[in-house]
């Protein structure tokens, strides 16, 4: 090997050394519609706020503040984590169906979605169905509880009568508090009056 | 008399019926490539499809593989090769208004994507590294973690 080939491989090693890792990475991306958030980064030594798509930043030590952003390719975060990303979950695929006020009985619009509900299930070869009950903020708390539950349970029967597998679908029970459209107490929201069916 | 109940009611609280019962389930493995396993109570488990996941378990992946999972609130986490995770503390109970997210990301590269509590409670939002903590707030972030 010759003397300057010896000499940039010295100096290569050296900067390597003394060059600090970026112990950690932290990159803002958008989801599958496109929608971007916010993430801030939080070191003993400062803060930093992400709020563009592609923006990154990196922190070398916990005393240090984070560095300040960088805009990253969409090549270079496919470098980074390629592997993460090829078994990223796709989108669930979500059907609202909704109910009559203080039932558990569906509308007929919702009740005609329940065939297509089944075949997307197929299609997607899902083996993971959520099926959440929710209720507007008429009544009681204990009441809007049980409600939504027996909506849950009234889809989860309808699903099942269509063949979807019951060991795949798991029911859960939001009573008032995850509402589409937020009200005061007591108010009627016929958008809340629903069951979510989300197919992972 | 009364004492006597407080004690027994205090014994009763302290060993809940269902120990890791599928109740107490906070996430499903969704994918998987190549090898991972979980460790939990001080037991290591290989990971398969579609197994529950819950609160204080250690996701670890080996080389060359990949694992995603999915939260009770439809938070997807992904995995890339030889990292580590600790699913920390979760609470999802919209009934109560009880949220709740604290991953901690010891190694490797990971992808979030917030879902329910995203939407609902981002505050109650916390990832952690060994360096850094990264407040979420409905969103789409990717973490990488060098030891």
């Amino acid at each position: 090997m010759s003397i300057v080939s010896l000499i940039l491989l010295a100096t290569g090693m050296l900067v390597m050394f003394l060059t600090p890792v970026d112990k950690t990475t932290v990159v803002l991306m958008p989801d599958s519609d496109g929608k971007v958030g916010q993430v801030e980064v939080v070191t003993e030594g400062g803060r930093q706020l992400l709020d563009e798509a592609h923006q990154m930043t990196v922190v070398a030590s916990a005393q240090q503040a984070p560095a300040a952003t960088s805009i990253v390719s969409d090549e270079e975060v496919t470098r980074l984590f390629a592997d993460a990303l090829a078994v990223e979950p796709l989108e669930p695929f979500k059907y609202t169906l909704r109910f009559l006020p203080g039932s558990d009985e569906l509308l007929p619009e919702s009740l005609a979605l329940l065939p297509e509900i089944a075949s997307t299930i197929t299609l997607r070869s899902s083996r993971d169905i959520g099926v959440h009950g929710h209720s507007d903020r008429v009544g009681a708390k204990e009441y809007n509880d049980a409600l939504s539950l027996r909506r849950a349970q009234a889809v989860r029967a309808l699903l099942i009568g269509l063949g979807v597998d019951e060991a795949i679908i798991e029911t859960s029970s939001h009573g008032e508090g995850n509402p589409v459209v937020p009200t005061a107490d007591d108010v009627a929201e016929p958008r809340n009056r629903r069951v979510e069916v989300v197919i992972r | 008399m009364k004492m006597f109940l407080s004690v027994l009611l205090l014994i009763a609280l302290l060993f809940p019926a269902s120990v890791f019962s599928g109740d107490d389930r906070v996430a499903s493995v969704k994918a998987l490539k190549g090898e991972a396993s979980i460790s939990r109570v001080g037991l290591s488990l290989p990971v398969v499809v579609g197994m529950p996941l819950f609160q204080a378990d250690r996701v670890l992946t080996g080389k060359g593989s990949a694992l995603s999972l999915i939260l009770l609130d439809d938070t997807t986490v992904s995995l890339g090769p030889e990292s580590e995770l600790d699913l920390k503390e979760y609470v999802f109970d919209p009934q109560d208004s009880h949220f709740l997210v604290v991953l901690r990301m010891l190694k490797g590269t990971f992808i979030y994507l917030s879902g329910v509590m995203g939407k609902l409670a981002p505050e109650s939002i916390r990832l952690e590294t060994p360096d850094a903590t990264i407040a979420v707030r409905g969103t789409r972030v990717l973490v990488k973690v060098t030891p």
